[in-house]
Order: structure tokens, then sequence, then C-alpha cells
């Protein structure tokens, strides 16, 4: 339970801290949040040093094996406690630094959401929450970088900083998901004991390998050192609090953590110690030559996390113990050395280090503050710097096999050292001495005094880990390595005298040398004058950015989305090669028509003109109406030919069908500018006639195969009970009314849509193509006469339909094209019957409840009942309910046909009816 | 008979007469357009609420329309899978509906109707079991959206939503090929007849059959935007209103849901015309293209656009994968993405208003969730995806594929939301509600993650058996008397 408050607390403060708006307010919230974390770490603390894990799980993803676990030991505990207690002083901190800024509660709220992923990452004890909270860390820094985003360095620093550790994020995943794999299970306890499987399993090489790249990503480790630095956009605070004692560190605590599961193999030794070396030294030696104080923090930082790399690296017990010793320190004196810059380049404006000199005669207390970590950084003795220091080179001078690295350690770990020496004596010699400031924006004075104390406490903490190791960090270094360690101890001693040995001599030397080699640089001010070292890595990385950016916008490019010509030729290209792969794989027997059997010999002269007709159509294509009146040919020949087929009902469909299509489209082309398609090459005009022939050719082939199979068919069971289940003699007004009546419903719901879609588009039009049309004497005499019959036509249509050629389709457009004649008489939308959406609404709602009800009866939608009832006069009137739904399809056909005609026609200014 | 259990009865429907019932109603009294639009919505929400329930307690609901025996009449079919994506369709498109109404964009001509005929042509397609009547509703979906996207348009989009129009209409010409090829062959148009006749038709036949599922694979190959055909998408989703194309997520993954009923329906007639693995060729690429292109993107709309076509490259990779966990991971993702990617576009829609300044959250929110970052759901799919292909080694370049897309789609993200300003007002407390739903949604099922995992593999697991479903459509009997 506690466990999951520490895990939830940061986050419900985040929440809150979103909504605030007093900067007071947000302060108490973020303080009291971190101080309450830090005290139920130390309700824990006793039980978590004399070795024991307390756990709290909660199932939630079963599929995966995967539970919500919650789990600390001393290891996670150090973490936790570092996190929330810098945490707490950073908040105190920045509520000073950012002093009137409007947006405090909103960087409160990040801090605290970053701490609750923070304390997620170690407190996990489960790799997949492990993973989530990760990339919550990365998310987090992500949007504490690009705090002041409008500003290039931010936005740059937030990009470079997400990029690379969002890589190794993903790559976390992969090595998770292996690792979770090889081992048996996500849950943390069950991996860690599972050590010596996991090392014998063959993807052993790729779960370290991706392992590695999120490690090494997220603690700035070589190659991916340069976001580090980048980052130094983002507010001191965040520098202080992420980029120096926490998030850079989760990379080591991942280290830390697997190590039992993934350490003590060649593999490891090398890759971690190298990629260790190189960093140390690479940042060392950048830090000394960096003019911006918090760049040069920042190098520091990059060459300590290459010392802590370096000694997992060595993968010996003791120096497991120097690596967790030298992260508690490092983050003492890196967090209050940030604090201390802060400070400085608050107080003056800039934290050049070319102008910002002579520091001590304007602040001397936070000036000894600074010498003190900086000494602290250098390792000079008495100072918790120190003690780490000497652990390192002693480990560096025990190494033993691994032959290169074995005898270039002692080389580099010198080397580094005197490399910190000299960047800690030019950050304490720079600031505070060296001349006077130079052309700073104001006076710089001491700061306000609870800005200072956050440095002092951590300041005093140096000191007395220097002073008195063993009682202050003594059990909870000890509890914390031995859960590393997931073994014994070894043995190792906190004194600060160990007699004259190596490590000592290597300490002075490198004391003497570091003080030495800053003197030489900074003789007569040289250094000032040296421009800033190449910052390896950056440049590399915009460089693959920007062209990946550049290949995905020439990539983009090739697809030509506005080039229909291509898309439509793209599909027709699959869609032949789709059907043309399995029927001209082999196998497939062709058959080819026999001209004489196949066809019926009186339509015969019908498909020839229609095919005539189909090519003229294609000659013409510069003048879209003979075009039109071509296709319209086309379409009688077709009517026709269903009539020789002896299919009635479709050839009168078709001819209607044809007669309103062609006449909407006239209507249409009206509006339509008529462009000469642009001359193209041969070549070009040779491949696009080819994929339309295959693609024309094959569509033809295709229906002539398919036609020609004679598979026992739905349609034979469809013919076989219209009668007797549907009650209709007209098969195939029976399928569409009532076998497949739900079909009909979605066409005549598009036949509607469409018809809206179009009238609501032409509603910006005020003018329709026929302007105000006032009518004649002779037209509306004539429609006044015809009108009468085209309904009773309508009707007659309709009412047989069930059971001879006819129904509400057709019956709706003989009606429609009579009410477009008599609105085209009285011209405009005068016409009382002229109301489209009324039919719509109508033909819906009566096709709708129709089917519905059914549902009363407890059948399902669209059952249809009928009957044969014998009325006075008339005789047996056969009746079936599917013929209301076909009254609704009638009357929405009418409506669809006149607001489409009529919208072309008129325009939409009557629309207002 | 009371009403409750008439609507348990034919809860199937629902999802397509419901929205029917609401576009007709605010059709015919416009005034009261957004009450019944909005009341509708809730109506719709319900139902596939229900049916998700109803599924997760074990019924496969088979609804035969006019109490015709499949396969002479039509099937619907409400199983896990069909549930699923109705739930996801009803919550993306509540969530729309709310927005625009709270920032007044439904005011264009017909908006309401034309709205509801989208919902009802994507719930249709989901449910359908039948070829035919899935062209139906791939054509009442497609209407809808062309009327959504012509909404509110002007130069530019009305040229980029009539190229929509007219590659979809070449689509429904080859859908329709497609439809007449395998009824001509087979005799049959039902889901589950075609699954029984297709591997006992004659040899001879055989290749004919092969030939028109392979058309029916490109219509949707082309609807979920897979590679060579991705050209329509991009140029149409990052031109027209992002309200409209907000409302457009969930039309690919029709797509790639139409690419899973097939190859597991009908898969085993295919023979070795290799289908999976061009799916799977397709899917890869599509993704690494969305993921350049997300790269490449200047805009949140464009973004949000390649992001739709990253998550349609996502779901095919994973369907065609042949691994059951990754098969789940992806159905666990459709909603999440959806709802993501959705969010997105109205965040872009904020943007365009300049209201966005003090709403950023919710950019935040919604990108997070696209790239498939913790604690959306999205991050569990693709993590869940990424434990199928890995488990085997022949599909482990798959995830290398996956975390190389994700990586192109963060970045790009990150490079156009870093351009947002913090200045612009903020916006109204029901668009923030709209993002709330949506961006909540796929959080909701990332705490509910448990259920919903078993859930998706239950839903794979009936997949993988398609008998079942074949059995349960054409062994369901019509209704005799009245119950």
């Amino acid at each position: 339970m506690t466990l999951l408050t520490i895990c939830l607390l940061p986050w419900c403060a985040a929440l809150l801290l979103a909504r605030l708006r007093s900067a007071t307010a947000a302060f108490a919230l973020a303080g009291a949040c971190a101080l309450v974390v830090l005290g139920l770490l130390g309700q824990m603390a006793q039980a978590v040093w004399a070795g024991q894990t307390l756990q709290s799980s909660v199932a939630w993803l079963p599929a995966l094996g995967v539970s919500a676990t919650l789990r600390i030991d001393a290891l996670a505990w150090l973490f936790a406690t570092l996190v929330s207690g810098i945490g707490a002083l950073v908040i105190l901190y920045a509520r000073y630094y950012m002093d009137g800024d409007e947006r405090l509660p909103r960087f409160f709220a990040l801090l605290c959401a970053f701490m609750g992923a923070m304390l997620g990452v170690v407190l996990a004890g489960d790799l997949v929450l492990l993973a989530m909270f990760w990339e919550l860390t990365s998310l987090a820094s992500f949007l504490l970088i690009a705090f002041n985003a409008p500003d290039r360095g931010a936005v740059r620093g937030a990009r470079a900083a997400l990029a690379v550790t969002g890589m190794g994020g993903l790559a976390l995943m992969a090595a998770v998901v292996m690792l979770g794999r090889a081992a048996g299970s996500f849950d943390l306890a069950t991996v860690l004991a599972a050590g010596d499987v996991v090392r014998a399993d063959p993807r052993y090489p790729w779960i370290l390998t991706c392992f590695l790249l999120a490690v090494f990503s997220k603690s700035a480790q070589f190659p991916f050192q340069f976001w580090l630095a980048r980052a130094m956009a983002a507010p001191t605070p965040v520098s202080a609090y992420l980029h120096s004692a926490t998030l850079v560190k989760a990379g080591i605590f991942l280290l830390l953590r697997f190590y039992p599961v993934l350490g003590g193999t060649d593999a490891w030794f090398f890759a971690v110690s190298t990629a260790g070396a190189i960093t140390l030294l690479l940042g060392g030696v950048a830090a000394v030559f960096q003019h911006d104080l918090k760049g040069l923090l920042a190098y520091s930082t990059v060459s300590h996390l290459g010392l802590i790399t370096l000694l997992i690296g060595f993968s010996t017990p003791t120096a497991i113990v120097a690596a967790v010793f030298h992260v508690i320190n490092h983050a003492t004196f890196k967090a209050s050395l940030f604090m201390a810059a802060g400070i400085v380049d608050h107080e003056c404006g800039t934290r050049d280090l070319r102008n910002v000199n002579g520091m001590w005669r304007y602040m001397p207390l936070t000036g000894s503050l600074a010498i003190v970590a900086a000494a602290a950084m250098a390792g000079v003795p008495l100072l918790n710097g120190f003690l780490s220091k000497e652990m390192f080179f002693g480990e560096a001078l025990a190494l033993e096999g691994h032959d290169p690295i074995a005898l270039l350690a002692p080389l580099a770990a010198l080397l580094a050292g005197a490399a910190g020496v000299a960047y800690s004596a030019r950050f304490v010699h720079d600031v505070f001495f060296n001349g006077a400031p130079i052309n700073l924006p104001r006076t710089p004075h001491e700061p306000p005094l609870w800005m200072a104390a956050p440095v002092a406490v951590l300041v005093l903490l140096c000191l007395l880990v220097g002073l008195i190791p063993t009682p202050i960090i003594g059990a909870p270094l000890a509890a914390a390595a031995h859960a590393a360690l997931g073994g014994s101890l070894p043995s190792y001693s906190l004194a600060l005298w160990h007699g004259f040995n190596g490590p000592l001599a290597m300490s002075a030397l490198a004391l003497v040398s570091g003080v030495g080699i800053y003197a030489v640089l900074m003789r007569k001010r040289a250094l000032h004058q040296r421009p800033l070292p190449d910052p390896w890595g950056y440049r590399q990385f915009e460089r693959l950015l920007l062209t990946l950016a550049r290949s995905g916008v020439v990539l983009v490019r090739q697809l030509r989305g506005d080039r229909m010509r291509l898309q439509m030729a793209v599909l027709a290209l699959a869609a032949v090669l789709a059907a043309g792969w399995p029927l001209l794989g082999g196998g497939f027997e062709a058959h080819l028509p026999e001209l004489t059997a196949a066809i019926p010999q009186g339509g015969i002269i019908v498909w020839v003109v229609g095919a005539v007709f189909a090519i003229a159509a294609t000659s013409a294509r510069n003048q879209p109406v003979t075009v039109l009146l071509f296709l319209g040919a086309v379409g009688l020949a077709v009517a026709l030919a269903f009539a020789g087929l002896s299919a009635p009902d479709l050839s009168l469909t078709q001819l209607f069908v044809e007669v309103a299509t062609v006449l909407l489209l006239l209507l249409a082309l009206q509006r339509l500018p008529v462009e000469a398609p642009p001359v193209r090459s041969l070549g070009k005009r040779l491949r696009y006639a080819a994929i339309a022939v295959a693609g024309g050719g094959g569509t033809g082939w295709l229906a002539w195969e398919a036609m020609l199979r004679k598979p026992p068919a739905i349609s034979d069971y469809q013919l076989a009970n219209a009668v007797s289940g549907a009650g209709g003699t007209n098969a195939v007004n029976v399928i569409i009314v009532d076998f497949r009546g739900f079909d009909t419903l979605g066409e005549i719901t598009v036949l509607a849509a469409a018809a809206l879609i179009v009238w609501a588009f032409l509603a910006r039009e005020r003018a329709g193509v026929l302007g105000r049309f006032q009518g004649s004497f002779m037209l509306p005499t004539a429609v006044k006469i015809v009108m009468p019959f085209a309904a009773l036509v309508a009707v007659h249509l309709y009412l047989r339909g069930h059971n001879l050629p006819g129904g509400g389709f057709v019956a709706g457009l003989l009606l429609a094209i009579g009410l477009v004649l008599e609105a085209l008489a009285l011209g405009s939308w005068r016409s009382p019957h002229a109301r489209p959406v009324r039919w719509l609404a109508a033909g819906l709602g009566l096709a709708l409840l129709t089917g519905a009800a059914s549902l009363a009866l407890g059948y399902p939608f669209l059952t249809s009942a009928f009957g044969h009832p014998v009325l006075p006069v008339l005789g047996e009137i056969p009746l079936a309910s599917a013929a209301l739904f076909d009254l609704g399809v009638l009357a929405v056909v009418v409506g669809a046909t006149v607001m489409l005609i009529l919208a072309f026609a008129f325009g939409r200014e009557e629309g207002k009816k | 008979m009371t009403v409750g259990s008439v609507l348990q009865v034919h809860l199937a429907v629902l999802p397509i007469l419901l929205p029917l019932l609401t576009a007709t109603l605010a059709l015919a009294w416009p005034r009261a357009s957004r009450p019944i639009s909005l009341l509708g919505a809730l109506a719709v929400l319900a139902a596939s609420m229900a049916l998700v329930l109803q599924a997760a307690g074990g019924v496969q609901t088979v609804y035969l329309l006019g109490n015709w025996q499949a396969p002479f009449g039509i099937a619907l079919m409400a199983d896990h899978v069909s549930a699923w994506a109705l739930l996801a369709t009803a919550w993306v498109l509540f969530g729309v509906l709310v927005f625009s109404i709270g920032g007044a964009q439904d005011e264009g001509a017909f908006f309401h109707p034309l709205f509801h005929v989208l919902w009802m042509g994507v719930n249709g397609a989901f449910l359908t079991a039948d070829v035919f009547n899935l062209f139906v509703f791939f054509e009442v979906m497609l209407v809808g959206s062309y009327g959504l996207a012509l909404q509110g348009a002007s130069g530019g989009a009305v040229g980029a939503s009539l190229r929509y129009v007219a590659i979809n209409l070449a689509g429904s010409a080859l859908f329709l090929i497609a439809a007449g090829v395998l009824y001509g062959v087979s005799g049959t148009l039902s889901f589950a007849d075609l699954a029984v006749r297709l591997p006992q038709l004659p040899a001879a036949d055989r290749p004919l059959a092969v030939a028109g599922v392979g058309l029916l694979s490109v219509v949707f190959l082309l609807k979920a935007a897979a590679l060579p055909l991705s050209a329509w998408l991009p140029q149409t989703y990052g031109r027209i209103a992002p309200v409209s194309a907000a409302a457009f997520t969930l039309l690919t993954k029709l797509g790639a849901y139409g690419l899973l009923r097939l190859m597991t329906l009908w898969g085993g007639a295919l023979g070795d015309w290799p289908l999976a693995g061009i799916v799977l060729a397709c899917g890869a690429g599509t993704l690494l293209l969305a993921g350049f292109g997300a790269l490449a993107s200047l805009s949140l709309t464009q973004v949000a656009t390649w992001s739709v076509l990253s998550s349609s490259g996502f779901l095919m990779l994973v369907f065609a994968s042949a691994s059951p966990q990754a098969a789940a991971a992806g159905l666990l993702y459709l909603p999440a993405s959806a709802v993501c990617a959705s969010a997105l576009f109205l965040v872009a829609d904020l943007q365009r208003r300049n209201c966005l300044g003090a709403s950023r959250l919710w950019l935040l929110a919604a990108a997070a969730g696209v790239a498939g970052l913790p604690p959306f759901a999205t991050f569990i799919a693709k993590l869940q995806a990424l434990d199928g292909v890995l488990a085997s080694p022949v599909l482990a370049w798959m995830a290398l594929v996956i975390l190389l897309g994700g990586l192109l789609s963060v970045v790009g993200l990150a490079r156009v939301g870093l351009r947002v300003s913090n200045r612009g007002g903020k916006a109204s407390l029901s668009e923030q509600l709209a993002l709330a739903w949506l961006c909540g949604g796929a959080l909701l099922l990332s705490v509910c993650a448990g259920p919903a995992q078993r859930y998706v593999s239950e839903a794979v697991t009936q997949m993988a058996t398609p008998d079942a479903y074949i059995q349960a459509v054409l062994g369901q009997a019509p209704m005799r008397s009245v119950p």
C-alpha cells in the first residue's frame, strides 16, 4: 500500500498542479508531495536495509503474464530516496529560481510527473511496467527540456533528447520482451533469479544489445552523449534534477539492477567498459574547453556517468560497490553545482565563463558552497568525491585479465582524474576569481537565502560523507550494493586513510597534473580564446535527422496524391496482377467464346451497335457532350440486350436510369470547364493504353469465364421460393424488396445521401444552369395533361411490381421525371410537389418502419407478410408488406432524382422550402 | 414481450438501424437535428457496448434479415471482432460528434444525416456476413464520407475530396467485379457459404475463385491505403476539414478488418497464392512509409494523417503475421489508435482555429497515444505485438519494422508538436469533453487491459477456427413462430 502511495502520489500531485494558478499553492503542494514520499521511504528504511524486499502486486495483463507489481529493495530504495530527496530540494530551489513566472504551477506539475515516472522506474517489479515508466521518464524529460519551447535551443535540445531516449525506449521494449521470454516471466524477482538461463539463451546477444542501447542512450554514454549537452537548454532546476542527479542515473540503475542477470560475460565486460571508458575521457576533456557554465557541468556529468559505467563494466563486486557509492556522491555534488551555476546565471543574467569572473566579491556564500562542491567533484580529500574516486582508481589498478583494457584502464583513469581536476579548477577559478566580470547585464549579489539553502544542504552532505562515511552512508550503501550484486557482499572499507598506496598516488598525481594543465591552458586567458570543441555526435545526429526528413519528403512526393491518372493506373495494375496471376499462373484453361452458340441470334446486332458506340466514346474524349451521348447510346444498347436476354426488369430499369443519368450529366457538364488534356508522349500513351486494355479486356474475360460456370446458386432457391415464401411472382422484385431487402435499404440510403451531398454542395452556387426559367404557355398546359397519366402509369408500375416487371424503383423514376417536367414548366421551385427533402425523409422512414414492423411481432427486421384479401369491386388483391417497403424505395427515388436534377437546373436559391 | 427483450433479440441489427433512423429524423426535422443526432449517437453507443458485453459473454449473435436462412438471405454476424470494431467506431464517432457540436462545426448542410449515414455504413460493414451486402455498406459508408469530406470544403479541399470520390468509385467498381466473379464461380454470396464452397470447387474453377478473392483483397488494400495504393489517403485526410478527417480514422481499419476476415475465412481455399505474404509486405512498407511521412510533416494535420496510415500498416502487419499474440495485439491496437488519431485531428482543428494555446495537454495526450507511448493502450498493444513476433525467429524482422516505424513517428510528432505555439485561446468545454472522451478511451483501455486482452485473445481464437463461424451462420434457423 505504501509502495502504491509512493508511486501514485506524484502523479496525483501533477494532475492537481496542472489546474492550479497560484505559485505559492503549487510550491506547497509539490514540496509536500516530495516530502511525503521521502517520509514514506524513511519509514521503510530499516526494513529495507536489513535486506527485506517489500512487494505489492495487482493482476493487470494476464494474457502477457504481466502484473502491476511494485517492489522495493535496498537498491531501489536508494534511488527512490535520491529521486525524492533531491526532488524536494530542487522544488525549493525552483520556487526562487523561477520567482514570478506564471508558468510555475505547470513547471511543478512536470517535475512531479517526472518524479512519479522515475519512482516508477526504480520501484517497478515487472519488466513491462519498468519499460512503461522508462518511456514516461523520456517523455517528462522531453517536456521539461522543451519548457521554453519557442526558444530554438530548447526545441532542438528537446528533439535530440526525445529522439535518442525514444530510440532507447523502443530498444528497451524489445529487450524486455526477449528477456521476459528467455527468463520465462516478466516478474522482476523471477528474472533476477534466472541469470544463468538468460546468459545461456541463444537470444542473449540480442537482449544485451537492445538493453545496452537503451541504457547508454539514457545515461548519455558514447555515442549518445550529445543529447545531454543539448538538454542544458532546460531551466537550471531541471538540469540539476534530471540531467545530473536522477534521469541520467536511470540507465545506471538499470545496469546495476540487471547486472546479476546480464552481467559477468565477456560481452558485457567489453561493451560496457569500452563505452564507459570512451565516455569518461571524452566528457572529461570536452568539459575543460566549454565556455558555457552549464555546458562544462554537462560534460563533466557525461564523464562521471562514464566512470560509473566503466566501474560496472569491470564486473567485480568491489567495483559495483564503488559504482553505487559514486552514484550517491555524484548526485549530491553535481546537483549542488548545477544549483550554484543557476544562482550565478540568475544573478548575472549570463553564464558565459568568459564574462562571469570574479564573483567571489559579490557572492561569497554561494562561492564557498560551490568551491566545496567543486572540490568534491575534483576528488579532493575529506570530501565524498575523494572516497569513490579512490575506489575507482583502486579498481582500475586491480583489474586483471582482459588484456587491452586492463592495461589501459589505469591510464584512462588517471587521465580522466586529471581532466576532472582541471575542469573543477576552471569552474572555481573562472567563475569566482580570474579578474572582474565583463559586460554583465546586471550587478550580481547574493541570492535569497532559501535559494542557497538547498545547495548548502547538499554541500553539507558532501562534507559529512567525506568526513565520516560509515555512520552516514555505510548502511544504505552496503544494503544497496548487496541488492545490486544479488549475492554476497565483498569486503571493502570506507575509511579515509588506507595508507600510502597506488590509488592515493594516482589521486595526488591527478590533482597536481590537473591543476597544472588548467594553469597552462589558462595562461593569459588563452582558454577563453579557444573555439568550442566540435560537439561530436550532435552534428551527425542533426544531419541524420535532416537526411531522414528530406528522404521522407522525397518519398512522399513520389506518391503524388493529386495525380489521378497515375493512381488509377496503379490501382488497375494491382487489379490486373491480382486477377491475372492465378489465371495466367498456369493450370487454368481459358474458354474461348463460340460465336454461334453462346449469343442469342437476334441480339447480336444490338451488341455490335453497343460496342461501336463504346469505342466511339473513347475516341471523342475532348468533347464531353459527345462522349455522354455515345455512352447514353451504349446504355440503351445494354437495355435492349437485357430485353433480348429476357430480363425485362433490368431492361426497364436500365432504360429509365439511362435517361435520368444522361439528363443529369448534361446539366452537370454545363458547370464543368472543358480543358483539352495535355499532350503526352507516345510511350506514356502506350503504357496507359496497355493498362487500359489489360484492365478492360481482363474484366471482360473474367466476366465471360464467370458466366460460363453454372454452380448451384442461391438464386435457384430464390426462384423456387418467391411465391411460396414471399408472395410474389416477379422473382427480381422479390429479391430486391424481400430476400435482399436489406441491400435495397442500404442502396436507397446511398441514393438519398448522394442527392443530399449534391444538394449541399451546390448550395454555394446561387444560380442554376437554367437560371430563372419563367415557363411558357405550352409547357405548363402539356404538363397538366401529361402529369396525371405519368402518375397513373407510375402507380400501375409500382402496384404490379411484386408480380410483373415494374416495381418501386422504376415507378419512382417515372414519377420523378414527371415531377421534374412539372417543375420545369412552372419555373424553379414553385411546384408544390418538388419538395425533395420530404420525399427522401418520408421514403427512408417508410422503408424503415415497414422493416421494423416485424420487430414488434418478434420476427427479424424486414420479415415480410403477405396475403390475398378479396376486396369488393377490385377483386382479389395480392398484398405483401414488402410492397410498403417498395413504396419507400419509390419515394426515395423520386426525392433523389428530383433533388439532383432540380439542384443542377435551378441551384438552391429557393431551397428554403 | 417487453421493449427490453425485443431490443435484446434484435441487438445485432440496431447499430445499423439506429443511425439510419437518426439520419432520417434529423433530415425530417432539421431544427431539432442536434438533439436527435446526440440521442441517436448515444443509442448506437449503448447498442455497441451491449454487443461487446454479449460477445464477451460468449454469445455469437447471428441475425437473419427478413427471416431468410443463410445463405439465401442476408445474415449479420456479431462475433467478438465485429462487436469490438463496432464499439471502437461508436467511441470515435461519438467523440467527434460532440466535438463538432461543441465547436459549432455541424452547421454545414445535412451534417447530421450524413454523419449518421457514415456511421451506419461502417457498422454495417463490420457486421455483415455477406459479400454483396458488404459492398452495399461500403457504398453507404463511402457516400457518408463523401458528404463529410465536402463539408465546408473550398479550393484545394474540394479537389482533394473529388479525387477521393473518384478513387473510391474505382474501388467500388472493382468490388462489384470481384463480387460478381465470386458469385459466378461459386453461386453464393454469404461469407460462410463461400468458405464452404470455395475449397470444394473443381480444380478448373479454382483459379477463377482465387482471382475473385484477389480482386477483393485489392479493394481492401486500397481501403487500408496499403503501400502501392496509399496515395489517396494523405492527400484526402490532410486537406479536408480536420473534424471530418477525425471521423474517418476507422475507415482504413475497415480495410484491415476485411483482409483479416478474408484471410481467416477463405485463406484455406487460396492454395499457394501468397495473400498473407503480400499483405505482410504491404503492411511493412506502409508502416515505414508512414514513419517517413510523419518525419517529413510540417503540420499537425499532416502528422495525424500519417499516423492513420501508420496504424493501418501496423494492423496489416500483425493481422497477416500468423502469430495469434500479434493479431490479438492488433485488435487491442485498433480502437486505441483510432481514438488517439481522431483526437490528434481534433487537436489540429483546435490549432487551426487558434484555440490550442491553453489546451496543449490534449496535444500531448493525443500525440503520446498515437506514438504508442505509455500510459495509453497503444503502448501495451505494441509491446504485445513485439512479444508475438519475437516469439518466432522468422517474424523477428517485423519487430524491427514496428520499432523503426514507431521511432520515426515519435520524432515526427515531436518535431511538429514543438512548433505549436503556446498562444491562443482555449477550447470550449464540450470540445474538451470530447477530447477527454477520446484520450480517456485509450487510457481506459490500458487500465482495463486485462479483460480487454482476454476479450481480444478470445476473438483471435474464434477467428482461428472459422468452422464455428460457418456453422453459426449457416446453422442459424429462421424463426418459425412468435417466440
